[in-house]
């Protein structure tokens, strides 16, 4: 298969992807920001906390 | 393995607005102090949430949905429709630890930079590909043992590594996440008193060392963790391969010298590549060689 041919299968993946994510409203800047309310503790792996 | 010098390359025009735009995105992700930071930018770089930033790369956000059993369904588009069009692009232009690789890379220009073989960066990547299966392997092991209500066991058997494997080890969350946050959190002068010394973290000593090793393999290899460890690069390097934004040659004006592989930071061996288009894992969409070619044969190709 061409190389064009698979990067426009991926492009298509990824928009279907997408718009999965948007109507299962996991699109939503607020899922995101609830995700990401607090650093993971892998992140602070080792530190003690004050 | 087998290595030589690799020419020293100069600070072209091109890499200087290469370095800003690097600097805007790095500002554009950490300005959630001031309110005005992205959370919707998910992006395929090795950036992962800091104190400052609203959002994380496609991998660390991969993760971390993954091991709460959610389908990362932002990611993995994120990847396949950036990767599908630009390639390997945001490594050059928008990674914060590409930009934190190539500032080390011009500190220290002084010393002699080494590139590996054709052979040697090809078989280096595997490392990363190692990484990579295992996080992601780890990661939906995790996600189905929490969607399988099995949640509390998991997170003791695995500890630090629940939420994301890879963070723990990653020394681009140890500069952007762990350095911050011990000064943040002012425990600093607590963790070198020399009387603690000894109840330090294992694991802090683990991802310091890492963290320190990276930086003696960046200074000597240019952009060494991204060609062969970084999992992004790993994944966006697949999909950049069929990329339909990438350089290409001139044939009629390319006069194999080989200038634009002395230049190019990823040691991508570009004369070995048809000459229509450049099509490797390593390949970045920097465009050091455009510039560097005398003859004007280098290209930015579309399709």
């Amino acid at each position: 298969m061409k190389s064009q041919a698979k990067a426009v299968i991926a492009i298509s993946v990824g928009i279907i992807l997408l718009a999965i994510a948007i109507s299962t409203n996991q699109f939503l800047p607020d899922l995101i920001q609830e995700l990401l309310a607090e650093l993971t503790r892998s992140a602070t792996a080792g530190i003690p906390t004050p | 393995m087998a290595w030589h010098k690799k020419p020293k390359t100069n600070l072209t025009k091109l890499r200087i607005v290469r370095m800003i735009v690097q600097i805007i995105m790095f500002f554009l992700l950490n300005l959630v102090f001031f309110e005005i930071g992205a959370n919707w930018l998910v992006l395929p770089i090795n950036m992962p949430q800091t104190i400052f930033s609203s959002s994380e790369g496609s991998f660390f956000l991969l993760q971390r949905m993954l091991s709460r059993a959610i389908i990362p369904l932002i990611p993995l588009a994120s990847f396949l429709i950036i990767g599908g069009i630009f390639g390997r692009l945001f490594c050059a232009w928008g990674c914060p630890f590409g930009l934190f690789q190539d500032i080390i890379g011009l500190i220290t220009s002084w010393v002699k930079k080494y590139e590996p073989t054709h052979s040697t960066n090809n078989s280096m990547r595997q490392i990363g590909e190692l990484i990579t299966g295992g996080t992601l392997l780890i990661s939906t092991f995790i996600g189905i043992s929490v969607g399988l209500g099995n949640q509390a066991d998991v997170e003791a058997a695995f500890g630090s590594f629940f939420e994301q494997p890879w963070a723990v080890l990653s020394p681009a969350v140890f500069l952007f996440t762990a350095i911050p946050v011990i000064v943040y959190w002012g425990v600093l002068g607590e963790l070198f008193r020399i009387e603690n010394l000894g109840s330090i973290d294992i694991l802090l000593w683990i991802r310091l060392a890492i963290f320190i090793g990276a930086i003696i393999m960046i200074i000597y290899i240019p952009r060494g963790w991204c060609r062969w460890i970084c999992p992004v690069g790993i994944i966006m390097g697949r999909l950049g391969e069929h990329s339909l934004i990438g350089v290409g040659r001139n044939i009629t004006k390319c006069n194999h010298c080989g200038i634009c592989e002395d230049v190019c930071p990823m040691g991508v061996q570009i004369l070995s590549h048809p000459a229509e288009r450049v099509r490797s894992v390593h390949c970045t969409n920097c465009l050091d060689c455009i510039p560097a070619c005398d003859e004007d044969a280098m290209e930015l190709k579309i399709l």
